[in-house]
């Protein structure tokens, strides 16, 4: 019934410009497809690629995920992947992330900020929560202080350290003071941690309550969770964004092994199935009706080197294993091709510099850096990977066989993922490690949280486990914090790029890609490089 | 008999208190931080510090160790360090699947394994004896995810009469989805039960009173069934409930391969997680069923063979 009558009126849906700051017609809600609709402008007119076709309302999307949405869907407490994505479905940040680099407007329709760059003043749009009240100055006052506290948001306040107050300054305006310039701020109000949350709801019942029973302004409400199971989201009928969600359900499905998710898809009970292994995407872009999406995403793979642990702290030595390294080779026979070589110690974020040369696979390079080096006659070299990823000790099996050319006698050592970690980032763990590229992602779209983590060593992971210190760099990140304007911010990270690949904290291999089935009929579906899929634009044909 | 039941419970206690100090040690032994794990790798060492403050890891690890065991004898295992939930609640629902599944799967191994255990003894070293023993062979050697991937292929994508994974909604829905890896546990299961069942029922077909048996002129088909099968089943019975103990906690492959939340699963991703309540809440409850597996098996003894007292 209401697949038949939005259709007729998907037709009168035109797409016209500037989408992304129109104001929609608030207090009206959208109980059904009859809401906002016809006057209403279309989102996605931005977007040049677009799948041809009207969006039409109706359909359940099945989703067989590798992740279980655990523990609870609460923004602020320790959420993993598996819930964070799903967050992404329920809440609105201020500000938001798309496929893109850049911020785009989410429960802020616009902001400013000063000169100084010291205070922000958002203006928000007329929209409600899930539960039909309307989301006020109060709320994101609230829930950005909630953010920005250590002792509630443990995980990630420290995104938010430079705020020293918000301030309501009418019932729809907010300014929020900092107490230093931070030019990625903006950037980290889109982290899912700084989801404006319904602050009533969230006294009423609890914070552990509210992992149970979710309220957001976003796209979708949760209808059911069972741990283990599944996750099923309805529409919010309350969502600003009139037209959407065009899904009358999505069922995430919690499908650990990859091969029954392939066979889930394979099979039709799921449409959308994500974490295809490397060696069945051709398999399955052979089937009728489904095809493979191969996205980017701020996930990379490196082996981490320890430069506390002698020979290591010799960066010829360091830079013959990075010569010494066949990426291309070990991207195509181990990831079928799926990735793309990196030339750099971080993933390719907001000012990630294209134009810097990874190391080539040179071995004359390498044995003359080696002869050079510390230990002309070579050295063993303690390799620590996590013993239960078959991809990754297949490529630690082809370093061995690599780096045994240039002298160096690689012991590779299986060890249980969380175990090797955290030995790994407090030292002591093996000379070098690798883990899945999965356990390396950033949050954000700027470069300053992963760079910070990865390169500084008063960060608090010792540089990821490699105690790399260049007080030049280290001071290169502050400067870049404190730097507004982003051509020079983009500046200072290229040479960072440059000045950490040179001197091979790690040795980089590749940066990620997400692998995920869709059927046919499912438009619009994407994957973020950030991790998450906009579900709000998701529509299914016939 | 009562007294027998209260001499069992009595000498369960030192070994559960074992095994529940065992786990706590390891676990705690074993190198990874819940607290680490859970902040991810951004985790910087004031909010490491934090978070051990908030989950009581700070304390000394008798204290620790006091506070779970008190807090067992009441049947509060504390909240899950990783899914924030009560771990009663986490093991109950997920110990629910498990033992539906195998109980379901040890009525499959019962069924496939007493009939062709029966043929094969009855037919010795013939072919129908070899078949069999070859069947039993080829399906407990083959790994169970592969088994369970083939069955999905056959029974899902190519008849489509059956689910590919998951454990489906409704008591029904639940049967129904559970077929398929009850199916590949039981064929794990039927061969041991056929290989000791055989046996058994070889050996008691020697015996002097089968012999008498014969001579009286009994109907074959209640000599089988009344006097061997009763008196070969109990090595069987023994064999059975040592698998289901393991199973328990064994069945993370198949749970992995058919999308189930059982209490195999559960555990490694607590082990992963460094889930200490969890992780100790399962082990005890592991160890008593293994304990209650064994009563009853023993029990059972008792009525299988009235020579047996108790």
């Amino acid at each position: 019934m209401v697949l038949v009558l939005s259709i007729a009126l998907g037709v009168t849906v035109t797409a016209c410009g500037g989408s992304s700051s129109t104001e929609s017609t608030g207090g009206e809600s959208a109980e059904s497809s009859e809401g906002g609709g016809a006057s209403e402008s279309k989102e996605a007119a931005e977007g040049s690629e677009e799948t041809p076709g009207t969006p039409v309302k109706g359909g359940v999307l099945t989703f067989a995920r590798s992740e279980d949405t655990s523990p609870g869907l609460n923004p602020i407490g320790l959420p993993t992947n598996g819930s964070i994505f799903v967050m992404q479905q329920i809440f609105d940040q201020l500000v938001e992330t798309e496929g893109d680099k850049e911020v785009h407007p989410g429960l802020a329709r616009s902001w400013e900020s000063s000169k100084d760059g010291l205070h922000w003043t958002f203006h928000l749009r007329e929209a409600e929560f899930s539960n039909g009240e309307p989301v006020t100055a109060e709320d994101v006052k609230w829930s950005i202080e909630c953010f920005a506290n250590p002792k509630i948001d443990v995980s990630y306040a420290f995104l938010a350290e430079s705020i020293k107050d918000v301030k309501i300054d009418d019932p729809k305006t907010v300014t929020i003071d900092l107490k230093k310039v931070d030019a990625p701020f903006l950037y980290n109000l889109a982290v899912y941690a700084a989801a404006i949350r319904p602050k009533k709801v969230v006294e009423e019942i609890g914070e552990k309550e509210f992992a149970q029973h979710p309220v957001g302004s976003g796209p979708f409400m949760l209808k059911q969770m069972v741990v283990g199971q599944q996750t099923s989201l309805v529409p919010n009928p309350h969502y600003w964004r009139k037209n959407e969600p065009y899904l009358e359900e999505v069922v995430f499905q919690y499908v650990p092994d990859a091969n029954t998710r392939v066979l889930k898809v394979t099979s039709g009970e799921a449409q959308v199935a994500n974490e295809i292994p490397y060696n069945q995407v051709e398999q399955l872009n052979e089937a009728e009706g489904l095809e493979v999406q191969v996205q980017d995403t701020y996930s990379w793979s490196s082996v981490f080197l320890n430069q506390t642990k002698p020979p290591l702290e010799d960066e010829k030595i360091r830079q013959a294993l990075n010569y010494a390294t066949p990426k291309e080779a070990i991207l195509e026979s181990v990831f079928h091709g799926f990735g793309e070589v990196s030339n750099s110690n971080t993933p390719k974020l907001k000012f990630w510099d294209s134009s810097v040369q990874p190391y080539p696979y040179d071995l004359e390079k390498a044995e003359e850096l080696m002869a050079e080096s510390s230990q002309p006659n070579g050295f063993k070299l303690e390799l620590w990977v996590p013993g239960g990823e078959p991809a990754v000790v297949q490529t630690a099996e082809i370093l061995k066989q690599e780096w045994a050319k240039i002298g160096v006698n690689v012991d590779i050592v299986p060890k249980e993922t969380s175990a090797l970690i955290s030995a790994w980032i407090e030292g002591k763990g093996g000379m070098a490690a690798t883990w899945s590229p999965l356990g390396n992602s950033s949050d954000t779209i700027t470069d300053d949280e992963i760079v910070g983590l990865i390169l500084n060593p008063d960060a608090g992971l010792h540089s990821n486990g490699t105690y790399y210190d260049n007080p030049k760099v280290t001071k290169m990140m502050t400067e870049a914090r404190e730097t507004l304007d982003e051509n020079e911010r983009a500046q200072i990270f290229s040479e960072i790029q440059q000045i950490a690949l040179n001197e091979a904290p790690s040795v980089p291999l590749f940066f990620t890609k997400s692998l995920t089935a869709v059927h046919d009929e499912v438009k619009d579906f994407s994957t973020f490089p950030i991790g998450w899929w906009p579900l709000r634009e998701v529509w299914m044909e016939g | 008999m009562g007294a027998y039941l209260l001499r069992r419970a009595v000498q369960a206690i030192p070994v559960l208190i074992g095994i529940s100090l065992a786990a706590f040690l390891l676990i705690h032994l074993v190198p990874g931080d819940p607290a680490r794990i859970l902040l991810g790798a951004q985790a910087t060492p004031k909010a490491v510090a934090t978070l051990h403050e908030q989950l009581g890891l700070d304390r000394p690890l008798p204290t620790q160790y006091l506070n779970f065991i008190t807090g067992a004898v009441h049947f509060e295992f504390g909240e899950s360090l990783s899914q924030k939930v009560g771990v009663g609640k986490l093991i109950g629902t997920r110990a629910e699947v498990t033992l539906l599944l195998l109980m379901m799967a040890t009525l499959l191994s019962i069924t496939i394994a007493v009939p062709l255990a029966v043929a094969a003894a009855l037919r010795r070293n013939r072919p129908v004896d070899h078949s069999i023993r070859l069947f039993s062979m080829f399906t407990f050697a083959m790994p169970s995810f592969l088994l369970g991937l083939l069955l999905i292929l056959f029974f899902s994508l190519k008849l489509k009469w059956l689910p590919t994974s998951g454990y489906g909604s409704g008591f029904g829905g639940h049967l129904r989805a559970l077929i398929l890896p009850a199916l590949t546990v039981g064929l794990y299961l039927a061969p041991i039960l056929l290989r000791t069942l055989r046996i058994g029922i070889i050996d008691t077909l020697g015996t002097e009173y089968i012999e008498a048996a014969r001579a009286r002129g009994l109907a074959r088909r209640l000599i089988i069934f009344k006097h061997v099968l009763k008196n070969s089943v109990i090595p069987t019975v023994t064999v059975l409930g040592l698998n289901i103990g393991f199973l328990l906690s064994g069945l993370v492959v198949i749970e992995n391969v058919f999308s189930l939340p059982g209490l195999g699963s559960e555990l490694v991703t607590a082990i992963g997680n460094r889930d200490y309540p969890t992780i100790q809440a399962l082990t005890l409850v592991f160890g008593v069923s293994v304990v209650a597996i064994n009563l009853l098996t023993d029990l059972l003894y008792s009525y299988l063979d009235p020579r047996v007292r108790l």
